[in-house]
């Protein structure tokens, strides 16, 4: 290469203003042997440089085992609680819209005579209560009197 | 990411990432954990790893802070480790083994300078990173880092210079 460009080059690395393709440049021409004799005393940089690329990392690694993670387990449980939660109280309001229909027409008709029945029982209790009222219109009318 | 594709992933940047931890740290040893602690905090970051642009960038930025982190420790325990390379003068007859010579001490000289310059030379010099990537990594921007990949050159002329000249005399 011509020792010019070398020179040239080398006043620019020592700026910091030559490219990564030049440094190469310069990295190859300082480690082989045709190095002009006034240029010598920089072989040592350029070789330094080649020996720290030389060593590397030597051991085996050893990855520790990767640890099932549980951490899901909680969110899937409360999840699960929710749905169960929604469920039971969407039965409940379920509920309050049943009717109570009796499919069996014996069954319907005994539950409705006891529901008669029991509103009879009810109304008689009424009329019960009513007889004082006779009491009261007949001191009202000998007051009248 | 199952194991191989993590080494697949990771073993082109692992030397790399040794070199830097060596660079700071000084101590192959040192540097050796250093190294095997970031590799393992990568592997139980791989699900990170998978969405980011570069594994290499965010590793050496992982090991830069680690490195940081085991200095300031040390530094703050008075411990103090000192490497010396020095090697015996006496055999400087043979010219190969005066470069090699040579060679440890520019190697020593790195170790010397002040901690950026030592990272900015090794980041280009070494491993060729592009000055951009660097000022990325460092948090500089692209004239800072070769105001000072300028400097650490021109110390390390100056003082193999000097040291060359002693010789002579």
């Amino acid at each position: 290469m011509d020792l010019n460009k070398i020179e040239n080059l080398l006043e620019l690395y020592f700026e910091g203003e030559t490219s990564l393709k030049q440094e190469a440049q310069l990295q190859e021409y300082f480690t082989s042997d045709e190095v002009a004799p006034h240029l010598a005393e920089y072989v040592p940089i350029f070789d330094a440089f080649a020996k720290a690329k030389e060593t590397g990392f030597n051991r085996t690694l050893e990855l520790p085992e990767t640890k099932r993670s549980y951490k899901w387990i909680p969110v899937a449980a409360s999840i699960l609680l929710c749905i169960g939660l929604f469920l039971t109280y969407n039965q409940k309001q379920g509920s309050a819209n049943d009717l109570g229909t009796y499919k069996d027409p014996e069954v319907a008709a005994l539950k409705t005579k006891q529901a008669l029945f029991m509103m009879g029982s009810f109304m008689n209790k009424g009329t019960g209560q009513l007889e004082k009222l006779e009491t009261f219109e007949e001191t009202a009318n000998q007051i009248k009197k | 990411m199952n194991q191989n594709e993590f080494l697949a992933k990771v073993t082109p940047v692992q030397d790399r990432l040794y070199r830097l931890a060596k660079r700071l740290l000084v101590s192959e040893d040192e540097a050796q954990d250093a190294t095997q602690e970031v590799l393992i905090k990568l592997w139980s970051n791989r699900k990170k790893i998978k969405k980011l642009r570069s594994v290499e960038a965010f590793a050496v930025t992982m090991t830069k802070n680690y490195c940081y982190d085991k200095l300031k420790a040390k530094s703050s325990s008075n411990l103090q480790l000192v490497h010396t390379n020095y090697e015996d003068q006496h055999y400087n007859t043979v010219k190969t083994s005066e470069n090699s010579d040579s060679v440890n001490w520019v190697l020593k000289l790195m170790k010397d300078l002040p901690e950026q310059q030592r990272l900015v030379l090794h980041m280009r010099d070494v491993e060729q990173y592009t000055n951009s990537e660097i000022a990325e990594e460092l948090d500089l921007n692209e004239t800072a880092v070769r105001v000072t990949l300028s400097r650490a050159r021109k110390t390390i002329r100056e003082q193999l210079l000097k040291k060359h000249n002693y010789g002579l005399k």
